[in-house]
């Protein structure tokens, strides 16, 4: 049985707006385990990026997270303090966004915004006395000086800028966001996500705005990066090749609901919800023409008034009677496969 | 192009902004009704006194011709003699500018001091009462005429509290060797202390009233700014990082909000200098300002062409000054 990092219970977000509450997450279940890439995917605005922030306790401000149970290495974040999450922030779980343009502060290079964050969680006593000894020769330092704190930082950002092969490490640390291209600003705020060595990696949507081939350099790093480091990746997307690429699980995401959650393969062979069969014949083979790419009918639903029942009925071509009444739960129906749907049940 | 490269050019510019200053002065001055020359005789002087006025003072040439004379006067350093003091305008010149780059360095200081801490404070305590505060003083800033503050002021302090001296730069019975014309160096440089407190002590009421609207302004400006900064995603990657609420306003938020306030500052320091003509004169305070409202008043033209060109030159050279820290501030921007 593999160990679990990350167990996601019975989540529920809402955005108290002007126009009315905004039930973003209804009830979002699932389970991450340890050292493996697990994928979270569903069409714009079905709650990823919410499911993201819940996890850092970092949901913006109208919303609130009002229930559930988000357990990480056996402790519940939602029951920590400020103080302890901004201590896990960017250590222990580290995230990546979509568009590095706007992430990265335009002002401050990009050195300074790794360093800042090596700065703030990683005690770097050790190796700046050793750069004290070896190097400054002062060998009966007991506390690091400045100077050499400063130096065991840069070397810090320079190996996480290596780890994320940057091309010219030394250069791009003095570069403001806006010198670097696309892929490489990706890169560094990839670099700035690993520097502390994180146990989870969130990447949201990480690749969307990048051309292809970039896109796939990026996914190539990140595989290559969990397994040198040993993390455990989510991967947000709403891109089936790139899950069927990266991902060993996936969850499938409905209008703030898992719809279905199960081993990639298993996913790609044999869906289950009518939702993930939809998003399947959604994507268009390679060796088919694009044009008969087959949308799913209907709208994502709006969340102020969301549809009762199923949030899916109205768009399901297999709905029935109940569906429209009963939500259905997340349920096991068969081993490690799990599907929100009353044909299930 | 380099920094040094783009100085120069930015110097060289200096001189056209000159030639388009002085021409504009000297014909508006010359347009308004009202005769330096009787001025200059006195009022009982007869008309041939008069003519022999103007005839001395040039003013009998064609104006073409008159603005000729003063331009190549003006390439040998000579701004000619002011008809008020009936010495050489940049004499006059000389012994008051320090006055007012003091009281606007001054003023600047204060809405500095002021304006910035206000903005983070409204900003960071949005919609509660430390934020209603700070803008109900700030919507008195700029909607408070300054001419009336500093009667206001006068009145409070000087009056009825006592507290502030009502003008000049410096109690004339403390004895202060001039030595840059700077007091506040002056009594650094030659360690007077009585001296650096008294003129200190002199300046705070002019340089509140004349930064009052600008402590206004940088307060409303830095508020938004740092409310919009706030909702910008690299303030989620801060927070996502584990930054400290600290780091996060006084490193991410501010930096960028500082940009649009530092060219606001430098349009402040043009505004500030046409408001030292009203408020060196309420507050006698020695310095162009006042200098140039009484030439004005008197149709002083030298006077009034020299201190004219005289702000120009201060002017542009806050505007260089702004746009290099601009530079540093923003590192999009590249000369
Ligand atoms: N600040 C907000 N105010 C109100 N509603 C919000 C806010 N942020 C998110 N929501 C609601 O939460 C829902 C989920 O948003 P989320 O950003 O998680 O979608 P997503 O799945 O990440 O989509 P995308 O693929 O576009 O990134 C949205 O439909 C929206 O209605
Ligand atoms: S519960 Fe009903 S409506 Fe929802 S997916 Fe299943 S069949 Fe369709
Ligand atoms: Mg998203």
């Amino acid at each position: 049985m593999p160990e679990v990092l990350l167990r996601v219970k019975n989540l529920r977000v809402n955005f108290y707006t002007y126009a009315g509450v905004v039930k973003a997450l209804d009830g979002v279940s699932f389970e991450i385990y340890k050292g493996e890439a697990f994928g979270l995917v569903g069409e714009t605005g079905c709650g990823k990026s919410v499911t993201a922030a819940s996890i850092l306790r970092l949901v913006d401000k109208p919303g609130r997270i009002v229930d559930g149970e988000i357990i990480f290495e056996g402790e519940d974040l939602l029951k920590k303090s400020e103080r302890e999450m901004r201590e896990i922030r960017g250590s222990k779980i580290a995230i990546v966004f979509q568009d590095p343009m706007t992430y990265l502060n335009p002002v401050l290079t990009i050195g300074d915004q790794i360093a800042e964050t090596i700065r703030e969680h990683q005690d770097l006593t050790v190796e700046a006395l050793e750069i004290e000894r070896n190097e400054y020769h002062n060998t009966s330092a007991e506390k690091p000086s400045k100077k050499a704190l400063r130096e065991a930082v840069l070397r810090r950002v320079e190996e996480a800028l290596k780890m994320v092969r940057m091309p010219d490490p030394r250069v791009v640390i003095d570069q403001y966001p806006h010198e670097l291209s696309g892929g490489m600003r990706q890169r560094a705020m990839i670099a700035m996500a690993i520097s502390c060595n994180p146990k989870f990696l969130i990447l949201d949507e990480a690749t969307t705005f990048l051309d292809v081939t970039i896109q796939r350099q990026i996914l190539e790093l990140v595989k290559d990066l969990k397994d040198r480091l040993g993390c455990t990746l989510m991967i947000i997307t709403h891109d089936m090749g790139i899950i069927a690429e990266t991902c060993d699980r996936v969850a499938v995401m409905y209008a703030g609901t898992i719809a279905e959650c199960a081993e990639t393969k298993r996913i790609f062979s044999k869906p289950l919800h009518p939702y993930t069969r939809g998003l399947l014949d959604a994507i268009p083979l390679p060796t088919e023409d694009v044009k008969v790419l087959k949308p799913i009918p209907g709208f994502v639903p709006n969340l102020i008034n969301p549809p009762p029942g199923c949030r899916f009925h109205p768009r399901c071509p297999e709905a029935m009677e109940v569906c429209s009444r009963v939500k259905p739960e997340l349920r096991e129906v068969e081993p490690g496969h799990q599907v929100a749907c009353h044909l299930y049940g | 192009m380099k920094l040094w490269q783009y100085l120069i050019r930015r110097v060289m510019l200096i001189v056209p902004l000159l030639i388009g200053v002085s021409l504009i002065t000297f014909t508006v001055s010359h347009l308004v009704p009202g005769d330096p020359a009787r001025l200059a005789a006195g009022l009982h002087a007869s008309p041939e006194t008069v003519e022999a006025m103007r005839h001395r003072l040039g003013l009998d040439k064609p104006l073409p011709v008159q603005y000729y004379l003063y331009m190549m006067r003006l390439l040998h350093g000579d701004l000619g003699t002011s008809i008020m003091t009936r010495r050489p305008v940049i004499k006059d010149i000389m012994i008051r500018w320090p006055g007012t780059i003091e009281l606007t360095t001054a003023a600047m200081s204060i809405i500095i001091i002021l304006g910035i801490p206000l903005g983070v404070i409204s900003a960071t305590h949005r919609d509660k009462l430390i934020d209603h505060a700070s803008r109900i003083f700030s919507l008195l800033g700029v909607s408070m005429p300054s001419f009336w503050l500093a009667l206001i002021l006068q009145l409070i302090f000087c009056k009825y509290l006592k507290i502030f001296p009502v003008g000049y730069r410096i109690d004339p019975a403390i004895g202060l060797r001039r030595i840059t014309g700077f007091n506040v160096l002056d009594s650094l440089l030659t360690l007077n202390f009585p001296a650096l407190v008294n003129s200190i002590w002199h300046m705070i009421l002019p340089a509140f009233t004349l930064g009052f609207q600008g402590i206004a302004t940088v307060q409303r400006l830095l508020r938004s700014n740092m409310l919009d900064s706030l909702t910008q995603d690299y303030v989620k990657l801060a927070k996502a990082k584990g930054m400290p609420e600290r780091i996060v306003i006084y490193k991410h938020v501010l930096r960028n909000s500082m940009i649009p306030v530092v060219t606001v500052l430098a349009l402040m320091f043009g505004g500030m200098l046409g408001g030292t003509f009203i408020i060196e004169t309420i507050f006698s305070w020695q310095g162009l300002g006042r200098y140039g409202a009484s030439a004005i008043i008197n149709l002083d033209f030298p006077a009034i062409m020299g201190v004219t060109l005289i702000y120009a030159v201060i002017f542009a050279v806050a505007n260089l000054v702004v746009d290099i820290l601009y530079a540093y501030l923003d590192p999009r921007i590249r000369y």
